[in-house]
């Protein structure tokens, strides 16, 4: 759309109006050392910001400047987009008056927030045909009685290609009264409609919507439902649309009478994204089949509890004999469970094959972080996501271990309690972690040692904060772990969250002597000394291997710069030379990169 | 183009040595490379609307920006959004009103479409919700009304200072 509106500028106007605006702008002083004033730039590129604009900012602040403007505003036909949210009605009678009406023919988008704005602005003004460019309406909060009405007038509009509405469903049948009105718009490509109502697990919105004898089919491609549908109330949708590409739905519940779906055709779909709750997997699968073959992404987020989504084999088959184009699928299963969780090894060791590594489509598994939820575990497929612990796609690709992460969350503890590792023994036995990301705020320091003693694939290591690791308080055998840990383990990237006491991140250095990248939050001045001091100090003895060190920051880097500078030559008068040696600092989006030769 | 390399003049006479990628992402030089068959022998492209400095200013920000992901694909749906400039982008755009102005030209020129977003939503940002005499200072813009069109468009306005 940007590239057709800078290409062909000005469509409308006439070649008087447009050699006006071409030379009103003032003599291209560029190539002298005058700097360049806004005033200088041309219509079209003027015209690329008031894009980010409302149409009454636009107005308010340019109409009375000077005549460029003044004629820009007035003579162009520049496209004009208007919110309106929560004005008064005195405001809004005045907008309607002095931008809406005026301009009609150049308004490009309508957006109104809140029941009462929209009553005020239909109050004050209609759609009609006169709104020519009108292509985006956006109704939110709006009551089903007076979105029925609107959408009669919307009927008009020539081209209306996205319509967004939020509405309370006050009425039973007027949910399928207000799918027939849209699907009759004549050009839509867009739609996104939501319901404001909460789900209480039995009731979903009852759209019955066969197809009338010549009825039209609808235009839409893009379709995003808000709404709590069972399949046959999506499949009975979806006979409209046989023209669509993209589809997102939450949330499908389960559908005891599947079979009297209407046939679906649906060549164009190439993207589905959808959340059901209850649904069994043969069930989804059933409905997926007739609609899934050209698709190119798969998003699903499933609630219930069906043990055949965890089958990486019956996934495999699915997508095989279904799915032949898929690039990307995500998956994302939440499982309530009471007991330990029960992996049958073989299992888990599908969503590791081939299949999936070629796809470069992983696996990962966390526990929710809603003590009071039903859903306690979450397993998920998910594409390649660059991280701070999986820097490089090809770095993956080349690796024979399949990345597999593990999320803990404060739910284990209010859970398990110090038991936590004990509950999940035959999960951590069967499945081969690598990344461990441990979100409690305090988790105590037997069970964090505990942990990483269990799994002892870890290639990297994300804690929220440092455990207040008491050395001299650890138990007898928990410092002999700690020491196996300190030979055994492969952890070569910590990202900490908040810092602690340097005791604590002294331990958790010597704990993971094989570290090569750490990584920490800034928090105080006072505590990156510390951090800088215990890697100086523990760069010559134990972490031998430890040559980056990442300080998140998204603000005041430079100051941050200066003092990292500083806290080392500070470090190298007192203590060693060496340290950091040959150090380079590089500032990233939200990191500031120390690196050193070892 | 040397190996995975091309050069880019300034119209001041600088070259710059720019990886390919990097520099694909302009769609203008894209186009060059690849539609109007520059090879290997057309050793320079000349850029005869950017300044060495303006040109500097470029290749960092297509140099940050050459992992990030191609636009999503319902990406002309998507609102235009004020908010959403990444934090290293308002720490590059922190320079002065030539400077931003003369990226927006450039970034129009290249047609590097990344660029030329987070740059007027950059000037957007210092526009909203400013009354015309604060935009009149900001931009230093000259007021070349007569009085008695000033008194008349003052007349026809007088709703928006009221409100």
């Amino acid at each position: 759309m940007n590239e057709l509106k800078r290409s062909l500028d000005f469509p409308q106007l006439n070649s008087t109006e447009r050699k006006k605006l071409r030379i009103e702008p003032v003599a291209d002083t560029r190539h002298n050392s005058v700097a360049l004033r806004f005033e200088q730039l041309p219509n079209e590129l003027l015209m690329e910001i008031f894009e980010y604009l409302d149409a009454y900012d636009i107005h308010r602040g340019f109409s009375n400047l000077n005549l460029r403007f003044q004629n820009l505003l007035v003579s162009s036909s520049f496209p004009l987009k208007t919110v309106f949210a929560e004005q008064s009605l005195s405001t809004m009678e005045y907008r309607c008056r002095h931008v809406i009406a005026p301009n009609t023919r150049r308004l490009l988008s309508i957006h109104l927030y809140g029941k009462r704005t929209i009553r005020g602005f239909f109050d004050q003004y209609n759609f009609d045909s006169s709104l020519t460019r009108l292509e985006s309406v956006l109704l939110k909060d709006v009551s089903s009685h007076k979105l029925l009405m609107i959408l009669s007038y919307i009927h008009s509009l020539p081209r209306l290609f996205s319509l967004t509405i939020q509405f309370n469903n006050d009425s039973e049948d007027a949910v399928s009264d207000i799918f027939r009105l849209v699907f009759r718009l004549p050009v839509l490509k867009h739609f996104q409609i939501s319901i404001m109502h909460y789900y209480d697990g039995d009731d979903s919105d009852n759209i019955v919507m066969p197809m009338l004898i010549n009825e039209k089919f609808s235009t839409i491609e893009r379709l995003n439902l808000d709404l709590i549908l069972n399949a046959n109330g999506l499949a009975s949708i979806l006979q409209h649309t046989p023209q669509l590409q993209y589809l997102k739905c939450e949330t499908l519940v389960e559908s005891e009478v599947i079979d009297t779906s209407p046939i679906l055709n649906l060549p164009n779909l190439i993207h589905v994204s959808l959340s059901t709750i209850d649904v069994s997997f043969d069930a989804l699968k059933k409905f997926l089949i007739p609609v899934c073959r050209p698709l190119q992404y798969l998003a699903l987020t499933i609630s219930g509890y069906d043990v055949n989504y965890r089958n990486g084999n019956r996934w495999q088959r699915f997508i095989e004999n279904h799915m032949p184009h898929l690039r990307t699928f995500h998956l994302k299963y939440s499982e309530y469970q009471t007991e330990d969780i029960l992996f049958d090894q073989e299992e888990i060791h599908q969503f590791t094959s081939t299949f999936w590594r070629e796809r470069q489509w992983f696996f990962s598994f966390e526990e929710k972080d809603y003590p009071y939820s039903n859903e306690q575990y979450v397993f998920s497929v998910h594409p390649f996501r660059k991280t701070w612990y999986n820097p490089s796609k090809s770095e993956l690709i080349n690796n024979q271990t399949h990345p597999i992460s593990l999320t803990v969350t404060q739910n284990a503890l209010y859970t398990f309690g110090t038991s936590y590792v004990e509950c999940m023994e035959t999960c951590f036995r069967t499945v081969p972690f690598t990344h461990l990301n441990i979100k409690c705020d305090k988790i105590p320091s037997g069970l964090f040692i505990d942990l990483i003693h269990s799994l002892p694939n870890l290639t990297s290591l994300e804690v929220a904060a440092v455990p207040n690791i008491k050395a001299d308080s650890l138990s007898f055998e928990e410092s002999e772990t700690a020491l196996l840990i300190a030979i055994k383990n492969k952890i070569m990237k910590i990202k900490i969250g908040k810092n602690g006491a340097v005791k604590d991140i002294d331990f958790i250095l010597n704990l993971c002597p094989r570290v090569k990248y750490l990584e920490a939050q800034y928090t105080t001045d006072e505590e990156l000394e510390h951090l800088l001091g215990v890697i100086s100090m523990n760069n010559r003895i134990c972490t031998v291997h430890l040559d980056c060190l990442a300080v998140c920051a998204s603000t005041a880097k430079e100051k941050i710069i200066n003092k990292i500078h500083g806290i080392i030559e500070f470090e190298r008068l007192f203590n060693s030379e060496d340290a950091f040696r040959d150090y380079v600092i590089q500032s990233t989006d939200e990191r500031i990169l120390l690196k050193w030769n070892l | 183009m040397a190996g995975n390399k091309i050069k880019l003049q300034s119209n001041d006479g600088d070259t710059f040595d720019v990886d390919v990628e990097i520099a694909k992402q302009s769609a203008t030089i894209k186009t060059m490379l690849e539609d109007l068959g520059m090879s290997e022998e057309d050793d320079v492209i000349p850029l005869p609307n950017v300044n060495s400095a303006i040109l500097k200013k470029v290749i960092q920000w297509a140099t940050h920006h050459k992992d990030d992901p191609p636009p999503p694909e319902d990406d002309e749906n998507r609102e235009k959004n004020l908010s959403d400039i990444s934090s290293w982008d308002q720490d590059f755009l922190k320079v002065d009103q030539g400077t931003l102005f003369e990226l927006i030209l450039a970034a129009n020129y290249l047609d590097i479409k990344g660029l030329l977003d987070v740059t007027c939503k950059t000037v957007a940002n210092m526009i909203k919700g400013r009354t015309p005499e604060e935009i009149r200072r900001q931009f230093n813009i000259k007021n070349d009304f007569t009085p008695q069109e000033e008194e008349q468009i003052k007349k026809e306005n007088e709703w928006c200072e009221e409100k």
